[in-house]
């Protein structure tokens, strides 16, 4: 601001600038959310470790060294060594491959179903929010009515019906997390229907599309996205979960969750067979929470030094 | 002209298992206001006494139990939403909290564009050129780049400022202020109010200008309204109120404004009257005159009889005893009239 007009004591009142260093001009608060961001470290790593993990599942024919399927009897069941890092299992097949290749369902599984749960959930939960009423009352006591079937139960009856697979699993997946995410939203998009610009614009002639589209969506969204980077680390553990049961993927394909099953049978003879994919499958969760509480965190300061 | 007639609005607090009304608040009762073209009306008030839902029925935020709101002829209450929006083009607000008035996401530049566009006013490069004339016209920089900056870049008197430029950048006939500069400090305040009284000299602005702080309204109020408990206690020209109050309310707000002279300020603390104790609560209006528990001149009469608004002495006032009050020289230490509960 070169041309000052207030007095310097109503520039002091601003808050947020005491305690860190002034919003740079022309920033918006999502840029300064992103640079919040950055500036966590552990949360960049958490970061970089599910974009790689992605980046590999993406070029697993390129990068995995075998046929995920190709079985080879004489070597069955060899501990990791310099031809097979993560070792073989009872059908000579190379775990680093099949790893590989898992991942492909495993992250596509829980991205699908964290993408399904947005979209199902999202919109209602800010039209919810904002107009209240009826509109809110009839949307929520739908959403405490599926919230009530637990989510596993719902998954695995949803599975019943369309038959097992890794779709079929981030479906039912993204089905059971659609209430959540119909929550986050409407508590989010409430918050600000609340806030005295939505006000504001409504009183300056704004009809209720435009207020929610152009005012409540973009300041509730934050909040949204912070829960999506949440729920990913959610579903892969829940697909994980449902593959161990044996209702993902079908033999001979593999996710994670049906490698560390099958690797559970072999815990004696070979326990690198269970424990990889289990750590694999504690890493990616972990990663994804850690970069999901970072977002968080980004969000929380950015609300409250863009003030 | 913009005027409110018997408006009426309540609150229900608190209901009985079967959703029986239990406890409910009346926070706007029987209140009738008018602004014309470039006068001020001030509404005058503690919090809570029920001049933001006033400003609220005013700018058809929410619906009136009864009572209208009509602009030149036209009733606004009940109005179809399509319809309503003419006229909201006319009748703008500018809000207290310049912190959360403008959408942190959104740039200044898009959302003085977004009023233009919402009453479908000028071409897209008109509407730019709009915009900076405002802001210059706020004493704001206008320059392309004060557009692209966010409300977060701002101060909290900027923000004002950027909050008037909203108002004003659709040409409003009338602007409702609803303690619009009470969240600024002193020497911001003084630099907005004259900047209100410039704006409303050069374009016959009406204003309803709502504050708690008689000191504050003095500067620019052609008329003023006392509110107490959702009803009007006091309303007239701004002159015979503040020189002659004859409600006992507008009278303690009166007193309670510190004067810059401390020979008067010294001489005023030995008659002045001092309101003691909290406003009830407002669910549980006291029967007769609702100011009376906290009112040094309160008599039987008044715990009997709701005074009425009426003629007094060139303005309306609703007190059993406008004329002592007009002319006591109460001392604050003297006898307080205990009302019992009727």
């Amino acid at each position: 601001m070169t041309a000052s007009i207030d007095s310097s004591p109503a520039r002091a009142q601003t808050p947020g600038r005491e305690n860190g260093e002034p919003v740079a001009r022309g920033v918006s608060p999502r840029r300064a959310m992103l640079r919040a961001f950055v500036g966590d470290r552990l949360a960049v790593v958490a970061l970089l470790v599910l974009i790689t993990m992605g980046a590999l599942a993406l070029l697993a024919p390129v990068v995995a060294p075998y046929d995920p399927n190709a079985q080879d009897f004489s070597q069955t069941l060899q501990s990791p060594s310099r031809e097979h890092w993560f070792g073989t299992d009872d059908l000579g097949r190379d775990l680093l491959s099949r790893m590989l290749f898992g991942a492909r369902l495993s992250l596509g599984a829980a991205l699908i179903a964290v993408t399904l749960g947005a979209a199902l959930g999202v919109l209602p939960g800010f039209l919810a929010g904002y107009r209240g009423g009826t509109v809110d009352i009839g949307l929520s006591r739908l959403t405490d009515a599926i919230m009530c079937i637990p989510g596993l139960i719902l998954s695995i009856s949803l599975i019943a019906v369309f038959g097992p697979g890794t779709l079929q699993v981030a479906i039912a997946v993204g089905v059971a997390f659609a209430p959540r995410f119909f929550r986050v939203a409407r508590g989010a998009a409430l918050s600000v229907a609340a806030e005295t610009y939505v006000k504001a614009v409504r009183a300056a002639g704004a009809g209720h599309t435009r207020t929610l589209l152009r005012h409540v969506v973009p300041n509730a969204s934050s909040a949204v996205i912070v829960q999506a980077s949440l729920m990913f680390g959610m579903g892969l553990l829940v697909e994980a979960g449902l593959s161990f049961l044996g209702f993902g993927a079908q033999p001979p394909a593999a996710s994670w969750g049906a490698l560390l099953r099958r690797g559970s049978g072999f815990m004696v003879e070979a326990r690198y067979l269970s424990v990889i994919p289990g750590l694999v499958i504690t890493i990616a969760v972990l990663a994804g929470n850690i970069a999901g509480d970072g977002l968080q965190r980004a969000v929380t300061n950015q609300r409250s030094s863009g003030r | 002209m913009l005027e409110a007639t018997s408006l009426d609005k309540s609150f229900v607090v608190e209901r009985d298992a079967l959703g029986r009304v239990r406890r409910s608040l009346h926070a706007v009762d029987d209140v009738s206001l008018r602004v014309e073209p470039g006068r001020t009306l001030a509404l005058v008030g503690e919090s809570g006494c029920g001049k933001s839902t006033t400003a609220e029925l005013i700018l058809q935020l929410q619906a009136p139990d009864a009572g209208s709101v009509v602009l030149d002829g036209q009733e606004l209450t009940g109005m179809p939403s399509k319809l309503l929006r003419a006229t909201r083009r006319r009748i703008q607000p500018v809000f207290q909290d310049p912190y959360s008035s403008l959408d942190p996401s959104q740039t200044i530049g898009s959302g003085l564009n977004e009023l233009l566009a919402i009453h479908g006013i000028g071409s897209s490069r008109e509407r730019v050129e709009r915009a900076q004339r405002v802001l210059e016209r706020v004493g704001l920089p206008s320059d392309p780049r004060a557009l692209s900056r966010y409300p977060g870049e701002f101060s909290g008197g900027q923000r004002q400022r950027v909050a008037i430029a909203r108002a004003l950048i659709v040409e409003p006939d009338y602007v409702v202020l609803d303690e619009a500069v009470s969240a600024l400090d002193v020497s911001t305040q003084a630099l907005v109010l004259q900047l209100l009284i410039d704006l409303q000299r050069e374009r016959e602005l009406g204003y309803l200008f709502i504050s708690h702080d008689l000191g504050v309204v003095r500067h620019l109020a052609h008329d003023v309204a006392v509110m107490y408990l959702g009803q009007i206690v006091e309303h007239g020209p701004a002159e015979q109120i503040y020189k002659r109050p004859s409600h006992p309310y507008t009278r303690a707000l009166l007193d309670a404004v510190p004067d810059p002279d401390p020979d008067f300020q010294h001489a005023r603390r030995t008659r002045r009257i001092v309101v003691s104790g909290d406003p009830p609560d407002p669910t549980q209006r006291p029967a007769g005159c609702s100011f009376r528990l906290r009112c040094p001149f309160a008599h039987e009469v008044c715990a009997q009889e709701d005074p009425s608004l009426s003629e007094f002495d060139g303005r309306l006032v609703a007190c059993h005893f406008a004329s002592d009050v007009l002319s006591s020289d109460f001392s604050a230490d003297g006898e307080v009239v205990e009302a019992g509960p009727a």
